[in-house]
């Protein structure tokens, strides 16, 4: 197998309390308890070249933090993240720059994601100015013009203000600024979420194209089960800052492995298997308050042992490929 | 109801301008307030040319017509509004007067502004250490009262400079001083608006792309602020156009020789009631006027641009 | 007789030239303690159906024409005072997106603890508890650290549960309602788990379900989402354009759909293409509301248009399975006697 595009290596994040400085703005309360949050802890993880990985999991079990590492908006604490061999997690802004090129992302909110002060011509601009500064105003104008028309909008869109647009045809202008600068890499964090079933078709679609078309590789998160199954190469299941499962779509949808998996493929209703009752997962919600011991999710497996809470476990390599960081998979017991 | 409707019930909203434009249309008080204002400012802006006398030709002060009243009691036709106590045409320094008030308090607010902006800019967007430090500047600055600063340095300017100096630099000064007074509650707004823009996804697209700081929160974060700037823009000329006139009416503001609308009102003050009422009150109805329309404009923006960035 | 029936609903939105058209002539009945969904893109007028039943249409919006029935009472011709016996105590709703933001400059608990005083006086300690509660509520962990967060430090799913905790504490009444206190007999839900992740949204839609079925309470769930309307409607409604265009029993509709309409909603599903390949997406976009288009308000996007869907608008006709207004179906029928299949989408 070739190299992968990016590997991220045992990827810690720990937020902390601001300064404290701001003590006029919060209501009163005791300083010490402001909570370390463990977002990542120890993420093992690798996007392969020209593959869309789905980044599945509950909520605040760390997605978009990885994915705000990836794009240098956050810096681990731990660890390392190497994008085509070289080592990008401690670059200054200057020594960011090329990978800023290659690495793109398309936003959750469509809403927020564009500034609603500036045409869409302005907005497709900005990109182009920084990473292509020698063009003349008429090759941009005419750069633009294709990629507003390759993600499906028509020139007159250029003059006109992001709130003039629908929710998908935001998304589209958002997909349209990532691709101004010719990325390898786009992360994608729930693009889908705020619109409709019919569009989220529209949107997909588009981002399938171009993948075909440009050879892109997508790190996408969603929520939705459907959608992965439908669009992903491989899959990682995130909870609570680690990685527990990652497989191939196929692999991963015919025989989840993890238990952690296994509850949350039961627990999206699906339209093709209506009489699959869910797994009800017991136990208390997750806290990243606390560094866990052991395996993080042995509050609420059905399947744990003293060794769960002592030991991290660790991804294992199994026989179809799939990677699974589970005592009870290694061990070999299963669900009752 | 969910974001999703916008681009459907409101196609027509295309720009801010064109939104205040058409809602001004529909709203009489606001649109009458305007034209005032605006007239106002005209009368301002052309006042050497609207006013009957010459203010600073050598014979527009005389002291045989002073305290004249009004045209239609004595039917003097010179005079229209009559004289003040030094015999000049009450209009024309009236006229005068309005044009130094609105230039002290259009400059002491650019002050305001500019210095506002810029520190709400940087403590909203760099935040940390730098933004506690000047927030706490802008609250001390902010918990001694404008006029209390603005009569302690003025009283002193006064003593250590000597009257002669300050009539000089009192329009100077007066601007300086309210102008520094007061830039806490643009930096504040503007910080608390920065707060919530930052955190807005546009932004993290432009650093993701490369955009540099600076350009970030000039062109991305800035023009999202403009909407509570200017509310409070129009609400603190009135404010400081207040201020001066205090100032002026305890002889702290311009001199008797070069009479802002306060300092007007204070010179007929004492003659208010023996008989020459005109000189206090045609420069208090105008100043009141002024002030009047320009809260009601600064009310009327405030709830027609996005009220909820305002609040913050 | 059925515990709600709704007969020629039309809501229009006053405005200066012209009044726009937001539902037309809508009927439905509700059975007690029956499940029913309502499902549609953005924009269909999904949500100003629910408004308009509990008469809480915002502003420009009024209702123009025909009657809502609960109990053999006509809602449209109550005074306000009669509807504060009905809503949230016999008819609660629970909104779609509160209008609430978060403050970013604020810890979250601050909110809501203002949020709370401003409606009852009760002590900070005890603002502060029933908020951490409330927060527990929508499983935010760890509630009292979560209190004295900023919203950017949470992550986007916390800051929307965030949010809905806010209204639970604004409207009580709808925790009630939740918790059965005042035994409504109808819920209706607007969208309430759109801004869930899919477990939570499963545990919760659960939770609904399990409470009507339980205590024989109707639901209205307002959606746009198959896969939850599955789970959970024993009869489904789908609208587009503020138009009913095809109800009936929810499998059976998501089974063999027969609108053009429907059939394009389900197969633009992630699951009804195979992996890797194109979605089929149905073209174009909902209309607005000042541009409606005349006859079928589908024929823009319908593969199967024709004339006559350009002149004027088709009636419904049983289908066999489900209720339809579509002029090819209507053809179909009368083709075969029989009742033969759906035809499939292109
Ligand atoms: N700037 C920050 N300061 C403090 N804590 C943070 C910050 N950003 C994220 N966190 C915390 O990190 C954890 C992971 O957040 P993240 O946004 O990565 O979750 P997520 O998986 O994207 O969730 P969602 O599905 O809701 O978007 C959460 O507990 C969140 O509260
Ligand atoms: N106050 C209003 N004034 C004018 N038009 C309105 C108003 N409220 C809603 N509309 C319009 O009514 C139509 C139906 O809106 P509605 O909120 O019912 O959609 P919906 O089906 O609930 O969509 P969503 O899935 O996004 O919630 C939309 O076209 C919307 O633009
Ligand atoms: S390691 Fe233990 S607790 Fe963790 S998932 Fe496996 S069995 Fe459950
Ligand atoms: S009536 Fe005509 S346009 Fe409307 S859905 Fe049926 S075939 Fe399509
Ligand atoms: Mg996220
Ligand atoms: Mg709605």
């Amino acid at each position: 197998m070739s190299k992968p595009l990016v590997t991220f290596h045992r990827l810690e994040k720990v937020f902390r309390a601001r300064s404290e400085w701001r003590w006029p703005l919060r209501w009163p309360r005791k300083q010490s308890r402001h909570p370390k949050v463990y977002a990542l802890n120890g993420i093992d993880l690798s996007i392969h070249r020209g593959e869309t990985l789905c980044v599945v999991g509950e909520t605040g079990c760390g997605k978009s933090t990885l994915a705000r590492l990836l794009v240098g908006l956050e810096r681990p604490d731990e660890g390392a993240v190497y994008f085509d061999d070289q080592r990008i997690d401690q670059l200054s802004d200057s020594q960011r720059m090329p990978f800023r090129k290659k690495i793109q992302m398309v936003f959750q909110n469509p809403y927020a994601s564009l500034n609603p002060r500036m045409t869409v011509y302005q907005i497709l601009r900005e990109a182009i100015r920084l990473h292509h500064a020698g063009w003349s105003r008429t090759q941009v104008d005419q750069f633009i013009e294709e990629l507003l028309q390759s993600v499906g909008l028509t020139k007159d869109a250029e003059d006109r203000y992001p709130h003039e647009f629908s929710g998908g045809q935001r998304q589209r202008i958002s997909l349209a600024r990532a691709l101004s600068v010719e990325p390898k890499l786009i992360i994608a964090d729930e693009p889908l979420a705020a619109l409709d079933v019919s569009v989220q078709a529209q949107v997909l679609n588009l981002m399938m194209d171009k993948q075909k078309e440009l050879g892109l590789t997508y790190l996408f998160i969603t929520h939705d089960l459907a959608v992965v199954e439908h669009f992903a190469t491989r899959v990682a299941v995130m909870y609570l800052g680690r990685v527990c499962e990652v497989a191939d779509r196929a692999t991963l949808f015919d025989a989840p492995k993890h238990p952690y998996t296994q509850a949350l493929l039961s627990s999206i209703p699906r339209l093709d298997n209506l009489d699959l009752e869910p797994i009800h997962l017991t136990g208390e919600v997750p806290t990243p308050l606390e560094k866990p011991m052991g395996c993080s999710f042995c509050n609420r497996c059905p399947l744990a042992n003293q060794r769960c809470y002592e030991q991290i476990p660790m991804l294992v390599t199994q026989s179809d490929g799939s990677q699974v960081a589970c005592h009870a998979v290694e061990e070999g017991r299963t669900w009752k | 109801m969910s974001l999703l409707h916008r681009p459907h019930v409101s196609p027509e909203h295309v720009t801010r301008v064109r939104h205040l434009l058409m809602a001004i249309r529909g709203d009489k008080l606001a649109l009458f307030a305007l034209l005032i204002f605006v007239f106002y400012c005209l009368v301002a802006l052309l006042a050497p040319l609207l006013s009957p006398y010459d203010v600073n030709s050598t014979d527009f002060m005389d002291l045989e017509n002073a305290e004249l009243a009004p045209y239609w009691q004595t039917g003097d036709s010179r005079f229209l509004l009559g004289t003040d106590t030094q015999g000049r045409d009450l209009l024309s320094v009236i006229l005068y007067g309005t044009r130094l008030s609105l230039t002290i308090g259009v400059c002491a607010v650019l002050i305001q502004v500019l210095l506002g902006v810029s520190i709400g800019l940087l403590s909203g967007y760099i935040g940390g250490r730098l933004d506690a430090f000047l927030m706490r500047v802008a609250d001390i600055q902010l918990s001694f009262s404008t006029m209390m600063v603005a009569i302690v340095v003025l009283a002193i300017f006064q003593t250590m400079f000597g009257n002669a100096a300050y009539q000089q630099l009192a329009m100077l000064m007066l601007i300086l001083v309210l102008g520094i007074a007061e830039w806490p509650i643009f930096a504040r707004t503007v910080r608390a608006c920065v707060f919530a823009e930052k955190e807005k996804e546009y932004v993290d697209a432009a650093r993701i792309l490369g955009v540099s700081k600076l350009h970030i929160m000039l062109r991305h974060i800035l023009p999202n602020t403009v909407s509570p700037i200017l509310v409070i823009l129009t609400i603190q000329i009135a404010n400081a156009i207040v201020a001066e006139a205090a100032l002026s009416f305890l002889g702290l503001g311009m001199p008797p020789s070069q009479p802002s609308l306060g300092a007007l009102i204070s010179s007929g003050f004492n003659y208010l009631f023996s008989g020459a009422w005109w000189i206090s009150v045609f420069p208090s109805v105008t100043l009141i006027l002024l002030i009047f329309v320009m809260n009601l404009l600064g009310d009327w923006l405030r709830d027609h641009l996005n009220p909820k960035e305002i609040r913050g | 007789m059925s515990l709600l029936s709704v007969n020629g609903l039309s809501v229009k939105f006053r405005q200066r030239h012209q009044d726009l058209v937001a539902l037309h002539d809508v009927s439905f009945s509700l059975d007690r303690g029956e499940r029913i969904a309502i499902v549609g893109e953005s924009g269909a007028g999904k949500s100003v159906l629910g408004y308009a039943l509990v008469n809480l249409l915002m502003k420009p919006g009024y209702i123009d024409a025909g009657s809502v029935q609960f109990d053999g009472r006509e809602l449209t011709k109550l005074s306000p005072k009669q509807w504060q016996g009905i809503r949230g105590k016999k008819i609660a709703m629970i909104f779609q997106d509160p209008m609430v933001t978060l403050n970013p400059v604020l810890t979250i608990g601050a909110q809501m603890i203002e949020a709370i005083r401003s409606h009852t006086r009760i002590a900070y300690k005890d603002a502060r508890k029933l908020a951490i509660e409330k927060l527990a509520h929508v499983r935010i962990s760890a509630p009292s650290q979560r209190f004295d967060q900023f919203p950017h430090e949470l992550s986007g799913g916390m800051r929307q549960r965030v949010i809905i905790a806010i209204a639970l504490l604004l409207n009580p009444e709808i925790i009630i309602a939740i918790a059965l206190l005042l035994n409504p007999e109808i819920i209706i839900a607007d969208e309430p788990t759109t801004a869930l992740d899919v477990t939570i949204q499963a545990e919760i839609l659960q939770l609904l379900k399990q409470i009507c079925a339980d205590n024989g309470v109707a639901l209205i769930l307002i959606t746009h989402d198959f896969g939850v309307v599955s789970r959970i409607a024993e009869r489904t409604f789908v609208m587009y354009a503020g138009r009913i265009v095809e109800q009936g029993p929810t499998l059976e509709i998501i089974n063999d759909p027969q609108h053009p309409y429907t059939q394009g909603l389900l197969n633009a599903l992630p699951q009804m293409a195979l992996p890797g390949q194109r979605l089929n997406q149905i073209k174009g976009n909902m209309p607005p509301l000042n541009d409606q288009p005349s006859g079928c308000a589908f024929h823009p996007r319908c593969p199967y248009a024709e004339e006559r869907c350009r002149q004027s608008p088709p009636g419904f006709v049983f289908s066999g399975v489900s209720t339809v207004a579509c002029y090819v179906v209507e053809d179909m029928l009368s083709e075969f006697s029989q009742y033969d299949g759906g035809d499939s989408y292109e």
